[in-house]
């Protein structure tokens, strides 16, 4: 099997053109579009499935397969798939699969429906782009719906929170791309003037990457990640969001822990003088994150929020475990990015059901489902289950990795780490008897619990398919382990970073 | 022939939690199938594969037993590797395994047998079944695991199937709020079980008994033996209910009567002391640790029999006393006598059964006794002074304020603190807004309506 440019560059447009279709016909064909959508993210998805497979996961961070295309004015279009994305790339298509399958038919409206595949679009771009404009384009562009969505229907709060992580994670993003145009267009770097944005050459270029440049523009792309990531004091948005926007376009556009991914394909192989100065510092942002996440999931009474402190823990989980640069919170960190993910938007479209069928998503004015919706207690119970690290799933692998990377050389923070684990398994148990066990809520009307529905077969599919894939992972974690494996080795080898510093 | 059936069962031995499993996994497909499953299908299925499980474990104590009982570590590969870290399948076989395990798979045989009768019409029957084999497979694969890390894969299904047994009857809000307590201790004090291992790999590079027997007998100065230790103690308090965490197993009475007896009575509420037992090398080489032991140990033990007496119903009264007797075999282990520990282990288990599966008639059995015997007055109380016997009855009755205490100083900040959180996010949104700060989370302002 043999990849070629054009299957690359598919994996973007289809579901661009797929969202352009479903905007296009929606308003007057509603049942249309909504296929539309679905077959887009299908197709997305085999295409996702064909790089994964066909693709050679070997090379890290030295893709040489498709030489950049030279779109004039120092412009190039230039991809790949390594280690690091392959497994990424059909994840985010299956998770947007999912999201489009599975979703309450209320809750997606044509609208929101090619928002959402134009967002896994654009976060696919960013998975396979190996320049850094296309790059910062594709990761504008995966926040653009979210932001266009909060501007059109969120309160003042939620607006504040779409424009926070909009402009805050992409102008940095920006900004190093200005810096590092005019610096090839100056005596800085005229060396880099015919393709000044290539990843690959710039990883080669030491005049741009260490010292006072590299601390800038390394700088600029740390922060970026970070705020996309929602680390701890830059999390804010995240709670917010979660609990405002819908569930459909919130699962799409964060669908990748892209955060993590930018400081995996850029800060830590490109910027290693920055990566070395900060590494330290971000082991503990991460635990502290993690901290945060946990003891605020602890206290919530809205499941989508609950949910969103969740995702800032899991954040914290996999910026630890990347730090310590070590072979086993690296690999760790890498398949924990999957792991969390697939949990996540499965409880999110069960919170999402939720939502749609008695209208809100609080715990406390739920309560005894499970006697008319046993699939879905049953779907929550397993996914949650599945995200705590039960073992036997994935995160059990991933973050049983992670804390041996971390125990090496910071016992604490493994411990921390640890305890952050268990009080979301608390937190998640919780939520699973507060909505399907128990008495009904105080004033809750019994005629919320006699007519509420179990999962459609549409719902109870695509939650089985998320939980054999998180089963699937943590039981042959091998060949999961084996596909990053390039992208740890080159990561824990290179000689100017601090291995378990 | 020896050599054979040796053979023969060193390769079947990892079968022994693997079908329990399957049961399960036939069982719970059978109900995802949304078709109507009868009882007795679902009973068969259990028993097939517990009495199956049983013979495999039956042929390899035979064999145990006729080649001279050498103990067998077998290392069936690594399950995933990164760096020097690989998690091992390592099974290990010895005595103690080979006591334990027949035993439990015996109980548990018998507790599908009860229940099948017990339980005949209640709308959980299948969820009950399909627990016990996931429990099954969980307390198989803790007593035969060869390395600290198998074993904890094992401590979590029993964990998880504890807690979702003692919320069964999940229309009723006591076994829920029930059931959450327990996974709430259980999840704190697994974290010992779950950084124990890693700190041995960091140490020897290995988390196996046999491993950890040779580098304690070689190199005992690189072994971090009492970090460890005390680890593993946080672990083995947690699952067997001991001071000062000990407060879940009364409330975990609100399950089935059959998984009550098996659970509290039988297997899990001795997992900890297995786990002891398991480690007692270790313990060797950790006199502080092990003074650790028997002070829980004691303590539990008196704390737990003052409490049982005050006790009004007679579930909670065994509970109690189930406590108190796994309280004095952690100071068996404390003072270095697993042998000991191991048959008492297994005696104690035997008893606590049968008299938690009889607990519904025992009221019965109580009266008529009283009724031949006349009124029964504690008279071993008598004799004390008044002051004493009343400030004994008001610490028992209140459960010398332990779970109190836990509930003052740890839950109730850990909440304050995540409340604060809450409140902090919200203004600093606010402030970023420019809008009013919410006092508490608002729902979405453009729902859909149901």
């Amino acid at each position: 099997m043999k990849l070629d440019l054009y299957t690359l560059t598919a994996v973007w447009v289809v579901p661009f053109v797929g969202a352009l279709i479903v905007a296009a016909v929606g308003p007057s064909r509603p049942q249309l579009a909504h296929r539309v959508a679905i077959l887009s993210a299908l197709l997305t998805t085999l295409v996702g499935l064909w790089l994964l497979l066909a693709g050679s996961t070997g090379d890290a961070f030295a893709k040489t397969d498709f030489p950049a295309v030279a779109l004039g004015a120092g412009f190039h279009y230039h991809v790949g798939v390594d280690g690091l994305s392959a497994l990424l790339v059909p994840l985010t298509a299956i998770i947007g699969l999912s999201v489009l399958v599975a979703a309450p038919r209320q809750l997606l409206p044509p609208r929101l429906a090619a928002e959402a595949l134009f967002s896994v679009g654009a976060i696919l771009g960013v998975l396979i782009s190996l320049d850094a404009f296309w790059l910062t384009l594709f990761w504008t562009l995966s926040l653009w719906p979210l932001w266009r969505f909060a501007q059109r229907e969120l309160d003042a709060i939620g607006r504040t929170a779409a424009s926070l992580v909009f402009f805050a994670s992409s102008l940095p993003l920006w900004v190093a791309l200005v810096v590092l145009y005019f610096s090839a267009h100056t005596a800085i770097a005229p060396e880099r003037a015919a393709a000044p944005f290539d990843l690959i050459t710039l990883s080669q270029t030491a005049v741009l990457t260490q010292g006072r440049p590299g601390l800038l523009l390394g700088g600029l792309l740390l922060l970026a990640a970070l705020v996309r990531m929602g680390c701890f004091p830059l999390h804010l948005w995240i709670p917010a969001l979660g609990q405002r926007t819908r569930g459909p376009l919130s699962i799409a556009a964060f669908a990748t822990p892209l955060g993590v991914f930018l400081v995996a394909r850029v800060v830590l192989p490109i910027f290693p003088s920055l990566a070395a100065r900060c590494l330290p510092s971000l082991l503990w942002l991460g635990v502290l994150t993690a901290l945060v996440g946990s003891v605020g999931a602890l206290g919530q009474h809205d499941l989508r929020r609950l949910l969103s402190s969740f995702w800032i823990c899991q954040q914290g989980f996999l910026l630890a475990g990347l730090a310590t640069l070590t072979q086993e919170g690296v690999s760790g960190a890498l398949l924990h990015a999957a792991g969390t993910v697939i949990a996540r938007t499965g409880l999110l479209l069960i919170s999402m059901s939720l939502l749609a069928r008695v209208g809100h998503t609080d715990m406390r004015k739920l309560g005894a489902l499970v006697t008319k919706a046993p699939v879905m207690a049953t779907a929550f119970l397993l996914l949650a289950a599945a995200a705590i690290g039960l073992p036997g799933s994935l995160c059990f692998v991933s973050e049983d990795l992670i804390a041996q990377g971390l125990l090496r050389t910071h016992g604490i923070a493994a411990a921390l780490l640890l305890l952050t684990s268990a009080l979301n398994g608390i937190t998640l148990f919780r939520a699973y008897q507060q909505i399907f066990l128990g008495d009904r809520g105080p004033g809750v009307p019994r005629a919320q619990v006699d007519s509420f529905l179990d999962s459609l077969p549409k719902e109870r599919w695509i939650s089985l398919l998320l939980v054999l894939l998180l089963v699937a992972g943590g039981l042959f974690a091998k060949p999961l382990l084996a596909i990053r494996q390039s992208v740890v080795d080159a990561l824990h080898d290179q000689p100017s970073l601090p291995t378990g510093h | 022939m020896i050599a054979a059936l040796w053979s023969l069962a060193q390769r079947a031995i990892p079968l022994a939690p693997v079908l329990p499993a399957f049961g399960a996994l036939v069982v719970g497909a059978l109900l995802a199938s949304s078709r109507r499953v009868s009882e007795p299908l679902i009973t068969r299925i259990a028993q097939a594969s517990l009495w199956l499980s049983f013979l495999v474990q039956l042929v390899a104590l035979v064999a145990f037993l006729m080649q001279g009982q050498k103990p067998l570590d077998l290392f069936l590969g690594d399950f995933y590797r990164a760096g020097d870290y690989g998690f091992e399948l390592r099974f290990y076989l010895d005595g103690v395994a080979l006591s334990v395990g027949p035993l439990a798979t015996v109980l548990l045989l018998a507790t599908c047998r009860f229940s099948a009768h017990y339980l005949h019409r209640e709308p959980g029957f299948s969820r009950f079944f399909l627990l016990t084999l996931v429990f099954s497979a969980g307390i198989l694969l803790l007593i035969y695991a060869g390395t600290f890390d198998l074993l904890f894969a094992g401590w979590e299904f029993v964990g998880l199937t504890s807690v979702l047994l003692v919320g069964f009857f999940h229309e009723r809000q006591g076994p829920v709020a029930a059931s959450l307590r327990v996974l709430g201790t259980y999840r704190i004090c697994d974290l010992g079980l779950l950084l124990a291992p890693i700190a041995l790999h960091l140490s020897i590079h290995s988390s196996s008994f046999l491993d950890l027997h040779h580098a304690l007998t070689r190199h005992p100065e690189q072994v971090p033996v009492t970090l460890v230790a005390l680890l593993l103690v946080l672990s083995a308090i947690g699952k067997s209910a001991q001071f000062p965490v000990g407060g879940w197993l009364p409330r975990a009475m609100e399950g089935p009567t059959a998984s009550s007896a098996v659970f509290y009575g039988g297997l899990s509420v001795h997992a900890g002391v297995y786990l002891l037992i398991r480690a007692a090398p270790l313990f060797a080489h950790a006199p502080i640790a092990s003074a650790v032991v028997v002070a829980i140990g004691a303590i539990t033990a008196v704390m737990a029999a003052l409490s049982g007496q005050v006790s009004a119903d007679a579930k909670t009264a065994l509970a109690y006393a189930t406590i108190s007797q796994v309280g004095i075999l952690f100071i068996e282990c404390g003072l270095g006598f697993p042998r000991l520990a191991t048959v008492h282990l297994c005696a104690h288990a035997l008893l606590r059964y049968y008299q938690f599966l009889r607990t519904p008639s025992a009221l019965q059995d109580a009266l008529a006794q009283r009724a031949a015997l006349g009124r029964v007055v504690a008279e071993r109380w008598q004799r004390a002074p008044i002051g004493l016997r009343r400030a004994v009855f008001r610490l028992a009755i209140e459960r010398f304020e332990v779970e109190a205490s836990v509930d003052r100083w740890l839950v109730r900040p850990v909440t304050a603190v995540s409340i604060w959180i809450t409140r902090l996010e919200d203004r600093a949104l606010a402030l970023l807004a420019s809008a009013p700060s919410p006092g508490a989370p608002s729902p979405a302002p453009k729902e859909p309506t149901p």
